[in-house]
């Protein structure tokens, strides 16, 4: 079975989505084309073993459907109780675990209304502690390339260290 | 005080205002949309504690103000249009001069606005990450190391932030080339609205420019961003306006003339056509053809101060249509009364 995407690759990857009224909607991709629409996630959380599904009963080879399958659910927010076809109804979000919950589905939204989904800028000063020392990290190791470059390497030796102490 | 739309700079060029506004909501609370009464209530109690410290923010619940009321503060920018129609536990905290103001359970828990008058978005900036700091100091926010600040709205998260110019453009309003610019600040990711944002009128050539993405940027570059692009519509707003001075000079003045001896003398006038007259008059002084005396205050502060709720406000009542119309002359005879 190809995908349902792009006609061209053999389907590895099933998304399941359950649409109003209780029904439910599948979605046949190859592995390429279904990590695209989740926004590239792991690799390994995606891509089953192509062999079994050549191999195995019911392979593709024989026009059936693959047999290894990623399945997504629709599930409702464990926290505030929303359910993805809610948020899609009203455009808003219920809680901040929301974000959490339909991470997979909102990593190609965020991708087509802001054309990126990973933040710069502000962040928090409690309770960030970490994302602050990792910001720092890596301008340290861009302050740490260029001092090499210019063969500071005193200066260099002290934002190495630096570097070390902040990443314990 | 001086409101900030009483500044002098916010007649001194095409660029009226500039804003900055910052959505937030509370850690482990849901927002506004899923909150019950206690709910509300407690986050309400929680960001008026927080704000506590800084004594030149004003708490004022609106939980049950009037329709009137709330209405003569969206046309004052001091809260958006759908505050005003939320109903539920919310408030603000505001500066006297009304530069910053907080709307506590909006869309969500907090939203913080800037504005200067004039163009200096810089500082509307400032004002803003202040009022978010102030905040900080006591509440833990919703915050996603990939999201950044988690808001209702996925179109707001990151750093949830708009960057806003409010320009007054009657070259390009007037000629129809405002449907251009509309369509090239949607390909710079912006949007050119009228001037109480999302679905209003352009009433008095007045358009509100603001950043759509709100992730993946930081916010200096979001704010440079924004900025460049007013500058150039300003610049073409110019460039219009030096053509539509050589090809029709003395229609344009007539126009100007004629608005300043209408507004000078009206004894009843509707919103549109006041807010109208208002723009070719600061069309007049800004492109140098009105040589008559400046009215008694700012002409964006006039055009606040002639719409439904200002008026409803001053007469301190309700008022009829035909009454509003007389009412809105009376003032504007009085401040060109010079």
């Amino acid at each position: 079975m190809l995908c349902e995407n792009c006609n061209k690759r053999v389907a590895e990857v099933i998304i399941r989505q359950s649409v109003s009224g209780g029904a439910t909607t599948e979605t046949f991709l190859c592995s390429e084309c279904a990590m695209q629409q989740m926004g590239g996630a792991p690799i390994e959380f995606i891509v089953k073993n192509f062999m079994n599904s050549i191999m195995g009963a019911g392979s593709e080879l024989f026009g059936n459907t693959p047999q290894s399958s990623l399945v997504i659910e629709n599930k409702e927010c464990p926290v505030c109780g929303l359910s993805y076809e809610g948020f899609k109804a009203t455009g808003r979000l219920g809680c901040a675990n929301c974000y959490d919950a339909f991470r997979i589905q909102l990593i190609p939204v965020m991708k087509s209304v802001h054309g990126a989904a990973e933040h710069i800028g502000k962040f928090p000063k409690r309770g960030a502690a970490g994302l602050s020392r990792m910001r720092e990290v890596e301008q340290l190791k861009v302050k740490l390339k260029n001092l090499i470059e210019q063969e500071e390497f005193e200066e260099a030796a002290r934002v190495r260290d630096k570097i070390k102490e902040l990443s314990v | 005080m001086e409101k900030w739309y009483e500044k002098k700079t916010s007649d001194s060029g095409v660029i009226i205002s500039t804003r900055i506004r910052l959505a937030r909501n509370i850690k482990n609370r849901p927002f506004p949309g899923r909150l019950n009464e206690k709910g509300a209530l407690s986050i309400l109690n929680q960001l008026k504690d927080a704000i506590a410290p800084e004594e030149a923010l004003i708490f004022e619940e609106m939980t049950d103000k009037s329709k009137d009321y709330l209405h003569e503060m969206v046309e004052r920018h001091l809260i958006s249009p759908e505050f005003a129609l939320k109903t539920g536990m919310r408030g603000i905290a505001a500066l006297e001069d009304e530069s910053v103001c907080i709307m506590l359970n909006e869309e969500d828990h907090v939203r913080i606005q800037a504005v200067c008058s004039g163009d200096d978005i810089e500082q509307a900036y400032v004002a803003a990450s202040q009022a978010d700091d102030l905040i900080e100091n006591s509440v833990d926010y919703a915050f996603d190391a990939k999201f950044g600040y988690l808001t209702s709205c996925p179109t707001n998260a990151g750093t949830g932030m708009r960057a806003s110019f409010m320009l007054h453009l009657p070259a390009l309003a007037q000629t129809g080339g405002i449907a251009q610019i509309i369509q090239a600040a949607g390909k710079f990711g912006m949007a050119l609205r009228g001037m109480h944002g999302e679905g209003s009128d352009p009433l008095g050539c007045i358009f509100q420019l603001s950043n759509q993405a709100t992730l993946g940027k930081s916010e200096n570059v979001i704010i440079a961003a924004t900025k460049s692009l007013a500058h150039e519509i300003t610049e073409q707003e110019m460039n219009l306006k030096e053509k539509i001075m050589r090809d029709a000079s003395i229609v344009i003045t007539d126009k100007v003339y004629r608005s300043y001896g209408i507004l000078a003398n009206c004894r009843t006038i509707k919103l549109n056509e006041a807010m109208a007259l208002l723009s070719n008059v600061r069309m007049g002084y800004i492109w140098n053809i009105l040589d008559l005396p400046h009215p008694k205050a700012n002409l964006y502060f006039i055009m606040m101060e002639i719409q439904h709720g200002s008026i409803i406000k001053r007469a301190g009542r309700h008022v009829e249509e035909k009454e509003e119309d007389c009412l809105r002359a009376d003032f504007v005879r009085e401040m060109f009364n010079v």
